[in-house]
């Protein structure tokens, strides 16, 4: 008889073990499907407002407003001195942005074209005088590829959809400015090209 | 036996409901920052805000309405680079960069947030 009741006790012990162990599972169930659906509504009802391109256009403006403080832009000074060009006119946080400046003489001309690369080649007519940039010209890359599969979608000679990147392009900026520039010693017209790509704020 | 039997079932149901109910609670009250989008409203002030400041030229001050369109601005910091916007009882923000070459300091009253941009000196 008693050891009727000593089985009895250690199948119940044993029930309860087997009890925790499927409240353990259901709570883990639980939190799994409240993880998910809190998931697919923080995807649902996020929102990213991406204003890198008014920044880029910002930052030129800015660059150009420092060349341009004094009636001419001492080239000579600035070669003389070690910072970089973003560095001269003491804009800050220039970790996720790129800046290049392009000088060109003699010719003023009113037609920007798209300039991706520092290794910019001027249109005939034009001299080119000095480059200067700042920054991870890395992510230039993404906005290149950008720019030719836009253009080979254009042209029909691709059919891959370039949506697939419009997710990646960084914020991108470029213009060119009419500016008096002194070098060797003599004040000289030219035209600068700026170039400004910004990053993620990450 | 039954009755203590009984009862052990009933404080298991008791305390797993307990668990769920606090699990779900705090998943509907997360859903409901979400669904009010007061991180979408503190992203539009945070970026316009730090564009104001890049644009700006020196001797500005933006004046920043604690109460606008967006909600009440409980909260305006602006450090380490970035600024940041903390709409009714939101703690945390990430903010958002500026690169501005001027000094920025910040001023409040009972009704605005004055950000005072000024040559460095």
């Amino acid at each position: 008889m008693i050891d009727k009741y000593i089985k009895l006790g250690k199948l119940n012990k044993h029930s309860a073990i087997g009890d925790a162990v499927i409240n353990i599972y259901r709570i883990l169930l639980v939190i799994l499907i409240a993880f998910v659906v809190l998931g697919v509504a923080a995807v649902f009802y996020n929102y990213s407002l991406d204003v890198r391109n008014v920044e880029a256009e910002i930052l030129a403006r800015n660059v150009i407003n420092c060349m341009t403080s004094k009636e001419y832009f001492d080239l000579d000074g600035f070669m003389k001195q070690d910072k970089q060009i973003l560095d001269y006119c003491g804009i800050r946080n220039t970790e996720r942005l790129y800046a290049s400046v392009i000088i060109v003489t003699p010719e003023y001309s009113t037609n920007p074209s798209y300039v991706p690369n520092p290794d910019y080649q001027p249109n005939k007519g034009l001299q080119l005088m000095k480059t200067f940039e700042q920054g991870d010209s890395g992510i230039l890359w993404v906005k290149e590829v950008l720019f030719r599969a836009e253009l080979m979608q254009s042209t029909g000679s691709s059919s891959q959809d370039v949506d697939i990147l419009k997710k990646y392009e960084p914020g991108f900026f470029s213009e060119f400015y009419p500016v008096i520039i002194m070098y060797s010693g003599k004040k000289i017209k030219a035209e600068v090209n700026i170039n400004v790509v910004i990053g993620n704020e990450l | 036996m039954k009755n203590k039997k009984a009862s052990n079932t009933l404080y298991q149901v008791v305390m797993q409901i307990i668990l769920i109910a606090l699990i779900f609670a705090l998943f509907f009250f997360s859903a409901t920052s979400k669904v009010n989008s007061k991180g979408t409203k503190q992203q539009v002030l945070e970026k316009q805000t730090a564009l104001f400041i890049d644009a700006a030229a020196s001797n500005t001050t933006l004046a920043i309405s604690k109460i606008n369109k967006y909600g009440k601005v409980s909260n305006l910091k602006v450090e380490a680079g970035r600024v940041f916007i903390f709409i009714g009882d939101q703690e945390t923000s990430r903010g958002y960069p500026y690169f501005t070459k001027y000094q920025i300091s910040l001023e409040s009253d009972n009704d605005y947030y004055y950000i005072k941009i000024r040559d460095k000196k």
